[in-house]
Order: C-alpha cells, then structure tokens, then sequence
C-alpha cells in the first residue's frame, strides 16, 4: 500500500471534479455580481442528459460534451426568460431566483430519471500502479479532459475578443460599456459556459461516485468554499483552489477523522480569507 | 366543542358565521373517536394497511400487502377473533412521510380503523406514531431505527422488524462465527451509523475480536479512494459499511479502481439489484446481512405457498405484515376488546415467551378459548415483544452476491440486544 500516493490521486480526482462548476460559479458572480445556486443542479442536469445520450449508444467521451452543450443552452434559456427580467433589480432577486431554480431542476431529474441510482454504461476498471501512483483509466481521461477544459477556457478568456469582453465587464462594467462592449451577449456567453462547464463537473462526479439527482446537491458546499477561496471571479483561482482544498482535504486523514474533511475545507478558506481577503487569485485573470 | 340544543332553535337569531362554526363543531364532535361509540362491539373490526405501495419501498410494500391478505383469508376462514370478521383497508403511503400522514388520517377519521399495520420506512413510522398515540389505537411497523424506541415507550406501537442496535449485533456475531478477528468499519456519518457501529464494536469485542478502525465519510464526498484505503491500511479480515445504497456503491467502486480485494459486510436494506448491476464486477463476493424469517416454520410455509413463490423467493417484509395481522387478531381475541390500551398489553401477551406455542389465528382461538395463554410463533421469527414493543431476539439472513446474483450463504439466529 502506498498510502501517501493513494491521497494524492485522490486529491487530484477531487480537484478535478470541483474545478470547472466552481469555475462556473466564479464566472457569473465576476461578471453577473450574483452567486448563483442553480449551478450544482447544471451539474446533475448535465450528468443524466450525458445518460441519456449514452441510451443512443454514444460513447460517454462523446455524449458528455454534447449533454454539457445542451445544458448551456438550457442555462441560457433560463437566463433569457427569468433572469433577464430582473437584470436591473440588485443581487438579491438574482440569488433568489436561482434557489428556486434549484428545487425545479432537481425534481425536474427526479420526474424524469426517477429516484433511482443510475451509472454510466462503462465497464468498471481495475487501476494501473505507476511508482505507487494508483490511477483508473476513467481517472486519468477525466483529470486530462478537465484540465484540457479549463485551459481552453483560461487561454479563451486572454486571447479572444469575447474573453476580453468578458474581463472588462468584471473588472469594471460601467467602463466596459462605454468602450462598446455588449453586455448582453457577455452575460448570455458567460452563462452558455457556466453551464457547460456545471455539466461536465456533474459527469465528472458521476464517474466517480453515482448518479442520482442529488448528485450536483451535494457538493454545493464544498463547491462553494472552492470559488471563494478562488477569489470569487477568477477561473485560474477556482482551479488553485480546488487543488489545495483536495490536498488538504485528503491528507487531513493522515492526523484528523475523515468527519472533518468539510469542516477543514472552511478552516482553510477562513484561515486563507485572513491573510488574503479577496481570495488567492484577484478577479478578472 | 359541546353546543347546548336549545342554541339550534334560535339560529335565525345569530349570524351565518356563528352558524358555520357551531356546525363545523358538531361535525368534529362527530368525527371524534369514542364519542360517535361507531366503533361498537359488533359488526367488522377495520384494520388499515398503510404500506409502501409505491416510492422506495414500492416493491416490499406489495408484498406486504399480499402477505397480509393472506393472513386475512386464514383468520376470516377460522371465523375471526371474537367471532368479528376483520376489514382491511389499503392506503399508499408513497415512502413518504406527507403521504402516510394523510393516509393515517384517512384510515382513522373515515374508515374507523382499530389499526394501523405496515408502515416500512422509520420516516413514515415517526409520522404516524404521535397521531395513532392521539387516537389511542395500535401500530405494527416494520421499521429499524433505534430513536423510534423512544416513541414507543408511550406505548400503541410495535415493531417486528429487528432494530439497528441488533443489526450491529448481528454482523459482529456471523464475523465472530466465522473466526475473523480484525474488522475495520466505514461508517456514513448519520445518527444511524454511529449507534449500530457502537452495538457492532461492543458485541465484536465481547467475541474476542478487534476493531482495527473506523473511518467515518460524508455523503458530499466527491471520492472515497482515501477512506478505503485507510480501511484497508490495517489488513482486517472483513470490512463493515455502515450506510446506503448511493455511498456503498461508490465505496466498492472505489476499492474495486483501487486494485484492492477484500470481505465487505453491509446491511440488506442498502442493497438493491440496482447496486449489484452498478457496482458491477466490484460487488462481487459482497457479504449482506437481512432480516430473517422462520423458513422451517409452519407460518412461514404457509405465507410462502399462498404468495405462490418458489423456493428462491425471501418474503422478509411480507413475513412481518403477516404476522402483524395475526398477533393483532390474536390480542382482539384475548382481551375480548378493541380498545387500543387494552390492546397494547395484549399483544404483548399473546406474542409471548409464555404460554402455548402456536403458529396461526386459528389454533391460536383454540388455546384462547379454552382459557390458555398462547405464544405466537410467526413467519419472520418467534416474536417476542419487550417493554417497550420491540423484538427481543431477531433472526438474520446472511447472503452473498455471486455472478451477479444473491445467494443465501448463512443464518444468525437468535440475536439478542
């Protein structure tokens, strides 16, 4: 038994499935100034649309990103209909609205999935062993696609026109509008991503756990504690943060019981917000 | 809520909402246990069967349901206690603690019933408890969770099903039977699991073994390779995963994607043919402990013949509903009374160890009649009810996932708190 790499791993595969819908959740508050709760239930979305694609014998490498496609659009919708309408009254009705968002999308899955466990048809894998490195071939597909993901996104959000957009509106709006910037269409793009990015996170977890539709529930806290501690705004933070979270979480074992492992997720957050009050990673990179 | 008779002749006199009122009173006045004296000494005894007919417990709530019928076709065909047919109505209570409160409602203000037999999950048994307590009726459930013990010490509320505390009992003894000595435990972190774990530790310790650790996880986890492994770090001899079917799933899955190969012991309720095809490969040779029944007994071939089923087939619930019928039919029959608070020792009684061993209604009557005591031997066990209406010793079922399948691999027998 190699303990220590075991933790490690797993830190990395906890890394991996907070990072992009933390990523999602730090994007809408940089750009849309509100934290927006429906994002775990993009993720649970995301995951049984992933299913049902699968049902139509497509390989789960090619259903996700299509079912993470059709979760944006479905993201985009309800930014277009309900949230469009309140863009203008502050952030509580924004914040509200996503709650109950919330509740819709989860009885939602419920009505038309059932209450049932589900899984992926992948055939379970037995690991590799490298230098004690203990690692399933779904884990490594899944740490590298999210990490190819997440620097399309970074490498986006630098290069292209929409990205700069996107970086002025969250630094400063007002100034973001006077050099003609849409708003608009940043909002829309940013929410298309958010939930394409929620989606992938809930495949991601599903892989690694089970599907059921309070799969995206569950990690709302901890999802969270990641953005935060990201400095709430920026995709690169998100990731630093869901790195140091899993390693810390993880290695917690080694001296603490694994009841704590949440618990120590704020401690660091509270302990990191001290030194650095606006996260690891200022808003906007 | 009493209105004087004299107020009826000058209604004309007072206002339409004093009218509604007064009449709304009397409706209640009317709808008030006892006080209509509807339930008379004469005429059918209404029994309401408020189970899982749909929800999570959907598929044992049918079974529970026939399995009653069938206890209701013997003790109508032997003439019924005190020479009363019993009535059973069914209600759906969806596993879901709104719904069941609403069917209890229903089967107590509408139908009348004497009592309440069936409810399955502890939710539902919480919710309905306190309004059958109001009522003064009785309650069979087939519940485990140990905080419903101190609900029942108000008494009117019996379980058949062995509670959580034995079922920690019950792993220890098979493990302790099979000479493994280390165990270590993975326990969800719920009220739940900290209680079985500790009746487990005791009663393992107490055998001579030893646990090597106990990891405790959340539910929010997003792996469960670092616990697992902890589990493992120790070489115990048998695992003990102390939580439900979505976290079991992705611990065996873990281990499996680990390269790890070990014994896990993990409670019957938790697993479902779901868990066996998600888990795949990595459920193989999982270990599960269940409820038992009495398979040798002349009950339980009964219920098995009436419900049709092969050999294969294990009516653990239905086994239980149909014994609630016929221990109430039997306390009906031996307290001569439908009243709930009489009813509540009596079933105590008549379920036993006292007296003389019988295995249905009808020689149960028999014994009765002739002014004997008797000791009611059911289908899922000996049933015998303590103080506070729980089991006293339980029988398990242990069995075994091979190629997909569950296979019975072992009994526990007698397991006491």
């Amino acid at each position: 038994m190699f303990e220590l790499q075991i933790y490690f791993v797993s830190a990395l595969v906890s890394a991996a499935i907070w990072t992009l819908p933390a990523a999602a959740i730090s994007l809408i508050y940089g750009v849309l100034r509100y934290p927006n709760f429906a994002i775990t239930e993009f993720m649970t979305l995301g995951a049984y649309l992933a299913l049902f694609l699968c049902g139509f014998s497509f390989p789960l490498w090619f259903a996700a990103p299509l079912a993470a496609v059709l979760t944006g659009f479905v993201a985009l919708a309800f930014d277009q209909t309900l949230f469009r309408s309140v863009r203008r009254a502050g952030a509580l009705p924004p914040v509200l609205l996503s709650l109950g968002l919330m509740l819709f999308l989860q009885n939602a899955v419920r009505f038309l999935w059932g209450n049932d466990v589900l899984q992926y048809p992948i055939p379970l894998s037995r690991p590799f062993v490298i230098a004690g490195f203990v690692i399933t071939p779904t884990q490594a597909i899944m740490i590298v696609s999210v990490l190819v993901i997440l620097l399309l996104s970074i490498v986006g959000l630098r290069m292209t026109a929409f990205g700069r957009a996107v970086r002025a509106t969250s630094t400063n709006p007002e100034l973001a509008v006077v050099t003609g910037v849409r708003p608009e269409i940043v909002y829309g793009g940013v929410i298309f991503i958010s939930g394409f990015l929620a989606a992938i996170g809930g495949v991601a977890l599903a892989t690694e756990t089970t599907l059921t539709p309070l799969l995206g529930w569950r990690v709302l806290i901890p999802l969270f504690a990641v953005a935060i501690l990201g400095g709430l705004g920026s995709v690169i933070g998100a990731a630093y943060a869901a790195l140091l979270l899993g390693l810390v979480s993880e290695f917690s074992l080694l001296v603490l019981p694994a009841t704590y492992k949440t618990a120590l997720a704020f401690l660091v957050l509270a302990a990191v917000l001290l030194v650095r009050p606006t996260g690891l990673i200022r808003a906007g990179d | 809520m009493k209105r004087d008779p004299e107020n009826r002749s000058i209604l004309g006199s007072i206002s339409r909402r004093a009218l509604l009122a007064g009449g709304a009173g009397a409706l209640a006045a009317a709808a008030m246990p006892g006080i209509g004296a509807v339930r008379a000494d004469e005429g059918e005894i209404v029994v309401g069967a408020l189970m899982p007919l749909s929800g999570a417990g959907g598929s044992f709530g049918q079974e529970m349901l026939a399995s009653a019928k069938a206890a209701l076709a013997e003790i109508n065909d032997a003439g019924g206690p005190n020479g009363r047919k019993i009535k059973l109505v069914e209600e759906n209570d969806e596993t879901s603690p709104e719904a069941a409160v609403r069917g209890a409602r229903k089967l107590i203000e509408v139908d009348k019933v004497t009592a309440i037999i069936g409810t399955w999950a502890s939710s539902v048994t919480l919710a309905v408890a306190p309004i059958v307590q109001a009522n003064k009726l009785i309650q069979f459930s087939t519940s485990g969770a140990s905080r419903i013990t101190e609900i029942q010490k108000k008494g009117h509320l019996f379980r058949t099903e062995p509670d959580d505390l034995l079922f920690g009992k019950a792993y220890a003894e098979y493990a302790a039977g099979q000479g493994w000595k280390r165990a270590a435990v993975l326990g969800l972190n719920v009220p739940f699991t900290a209680m079985t774990v500790e009746a487990f530790r005791q009663r393992f310790v107490e055998r001579g073994g030893k646990v090597t650790s106990f990891t405790t996880y959340n539910e929010d986890q997003t792996t469960f390779r670092s616990e697992v492994t902890r589990a493992f770090a120790d070489k115990p001899d048998f695992i003990h995963i102390s939580g439900y079917e979505p976290d079991i799933t992705a611990i065996l899955k873990a281990a499996y994607q680990l390269g790890l190969s070990g014994r896990f012991i993990v409670p019957g309720f938790a697993v479902s043919p779901d868990l066996i095809k998600n888990a795949g490969p990595a459920a193989e040779g999982l270990l599960l402990v269940e409820e038992g029944v009495a398979e040798d007994s002349p009950a339980y071939q009964r219920l098995a013949k009436a419900l049709g089923g092969g050999s294969d087939h294990y009516y653990s619930f239905g086994a239980q509903a149909y014994d609630q019928l016929n221990l109430l039919a039997l306390a009906i029959e031996a307290a001569k009374s439908v009243d709930g608070t009489v009813l509540t020792d009596a079933v105590k009684k008549v379920s036993g160890p006292e007296g003389t061993k019988v295995t249905s209604f009808a020689e149960g009557i028999k014994v009765l009649r002739q002014g004997g005591q008797v000791n009611y031997e059911g289908a899922s066990g000996s049933i015998d009810f303590d103080a506070n209406g729980n089991i006293v010793k339980a029988n398990f079922r242990v069995a075994q996932v091979k190629d997909g399948k569950v296979v019975p691999v072992g009994k526990i027998t007698d397991v006491v708190f």
